[in-house]
């Protein structure tokens, strides 16, 4: 035999000599784990005396847990903490701060009428065109109360900034009267301003309300009127002045008792009463829902879900469900 | 080694009650609560869990010569979430001649399915016990059945179907765009993150709680430009 042969040998002698040691290690170490049925007897009454010892030791420890309160007796109960819930309200407010915008247009007003001097001298008509007013709504931190199966909150709304332009259009009608001395006359003048920051409370409540199986908390909010003021510039209520005053000579009696700007900053100074219509707030879907369907195996069996027990305590928020395999989707004789 | 098999299959479900009851102690011994102060909390109840696992059966598999065929399910959440899989096993080559089969484990890996936000939990198998031989123990032994049903566990396990329970859960706050009268709201997203933190068991119910972690809210572009809408004032 060539020494090549011998090396050959060699290896694959140890190589089944390996493979010997490894089975017989498996084999023995198999061995000793298979326990004989009075050692196992053994183990399990030990382990059971552990999971009694353990058991009472959890009745004696456990304590009321006051987010059970108003837990639901029904298959599928679904609780979140009032802690969470809070967090994502205030979440969502947050969000929302500085994102609501107000936007009034074409607000008219007007007057008309004439002016006499023992005879009509003419006729007047005085026309106000809020052209835009546009405001900032700032939310601030709100306070978030749980119980009575609501959440009720109050959410300080700021009217933070904006802006306004009106159209003032003024035109005269002199009767064309002997001796008159104002013939017709039209005047048009943009006044600007910028609206006068004030804050309001949104208070409302959101109540939980089963749809199919799907929980909405349902807002509860008060329509809210908001008076949105605007200070017109300086340099506006200049402006115009000037236009009347460029006017006067002849027509200054006519302008006199008409008053042209009196109106407009009447107006301006009212306010404008904003009604914000909160109560068409739209349903918003719990974070947790039940499903209709499970997917078995890649095809989806329905399920019939019966929502029931809902209930919002200071501590948590409780969903329940009957929940139940629909007759469509059990399997023949199950 | 005859009569071991119930004592075997006993002891792997008290070693799973008895390592959830030391974790749930251990926890109410350092003063915390069962479930988590924050965490969103699920309980299903063992009968309706029976539900969705019969749904998944039967379950078919090949293994070295034998079929399997599990066909009922038991449920039993007393300190573990215990899952029992009954069936047949039979050798592929003679039908006929059949054994039970029982497969004794629990539901594990429970989690939140990235992918639709669903519960999902696995089957896990600690034990696989041939009993009641109609006719196979003539031609295979007592301690062959042994190795056949360590086999099957071997063979079967990630091969289970996994459970899916009837909840869902949001993977985002959408507040769509708002404009009511005078007032306008962009729309906006918050993402919600859901992670299951813990599982328990007892009273016939399993437990699972969820922590869920809020993302930054985004305001969404808005679209086109709708047309201007007459505004409600009221003087």
């Amino acid at each position: 035999m060539s020494r090549r042969l011998w090396v050959v040998a060699g290896v694959l002698l140890v190589m089944v000599l390996a493979a010997a040691g490894t089975v017989a290690n498996l084999w023995m170490t198999r061995r000793a784990n298979r326990l004989t049925v009075a050692e196992l007897r053994q183990q399990v009454a030990a382990l059971e005396q552990e999971r009694d010892a353990l058991l009472a030791r959890r009745e004696a420890l456990e304590v009321h847990d006051r987010r059970t309160e108003g837990m639901p007796e029904t298959p599928v109960r679904v609780m979140i903490p009032t802690s969470l819930a809070g967090v994502l309200i205030d979440k969502v407010f947050a969000g929302f701060a500085d994102q609501v915008s107000l936007r009034l247009r074409n607000i008219r007003v007007a007057k008309s009428g004439s002016v006499r001097r023992v005879v009509t001298l003419g006729d007047y008509d005085l026309r106000v065109v809020i052209n835009e007013v546009t405001g900032r709504i700032r939310t601030g931190l709100p306070v978030v109360t749980f119980g009575g199966n609501q959440i009720a909150f109050a959410l300080p709304a700021t009217i933070a900034s904006g802006t306004g332009r009106a159209t003032v259009n003024f035109t005269w009608d002199g009767r064309n009267i002997s001796g008159a001395v104002c013939g017709d006359m039209q005047l048009e003048q943009v006044v600007t301003g910028s609206v006068i920051p004030a804050t309001y409370q949104l208070k409302g409540a959101f109540t939980l309300a089963a749809k199919g199986p799907t929980v909405l908390l349902t807002p509860r909010v008060p329509p809210l009127v908001v008076k949105l003021k605007v200070e017109a510039s300086e340099n506006s209520w200049a402006a115009a002045q000037k236009v009347l005053d460029d006017k006067r000579g002849l027509c200054g009696f006519v302008l006199d008792r008409v008053d042209v700007l009196g109106p407009v900053k009447g107006l301006i100074d009212r306010g404008f009463d904003v009604r914000l219509p909160t109560e068409r707030l739209r349903q918003v879907a719990m974070p947790v829902a039940i499903d209709s369907d499970i997917d078995v195996r890649g095809r989806r069996v329905a399920l019939s879900v019966s929502l029931g027990g809902l209930a919002i305590t200071p501590h948590a928020i409780w969903l329940g469900a009957d929940v139940a395999v629909a007759a469509s989707g059990r399997r023949p004789g199950s | 080694m005859e009569g071991g098999g119930a004592l075997r299959e006993q002891r792997v479900v008290l070693q799973r009650e008895v390592d959830g009851l030391r974790e749930v102690v251990a926890r109410l011994d350092r003063g915390e609560p069962l479930l988590p102060a924050d965490d969103v909390a699920v309980a299903i109840e063992e009968s309706l869990v029976r539900e969705m696992v019969a749904l998944q059966l039967p379950f078919d598999a090949d293994v070295q010569g034998y079929h399997l065929r599990l066909t009922d399910a038991e449920v039993e959440f007393k300190s573990s979430p215990l899952v029992r899989l009954r069936g047949v096993v039979f050798q592929a080559s003679r039908p006929t001649l059949t054994a039970e089969v029982t497969a004794t484990g629990a539901l594990a890996d429970i989690a939140v399915d990235p992918t639709d936000a669903v519960l999902r939990a696995a089957l896990a198998i600690d034990h696989i016990s041939i009993d009641k031989v109609s006719g196979l123990e003539q031609i295979v032994s007592r301690v062959a059945l042994d190795e056949v049903a360590r086999e099957i566990r071997l063979a079967t396990a990630g091969h289970l179907p996994s459970i899916q329970m009837p909840i869902q859960l949001q993977q985002t706050v959408e507040v769509p765009a708002l404009s009511l009268g005078p007032v306008r709201l962009d729309a906006a997203t918050m993402p919600l993150t859901a992670t299951v933190s813990r599982v328990l068991v007892g009273r016939g119910r399993l437990w699972i709680a969820i922590h869920i972690e809020a993302g930054a809210f985004t305001r969404t572009p808005p679209a086109a430009p709708a047309a201007a809408r007459a505004p409600a004032v009221t003087r």
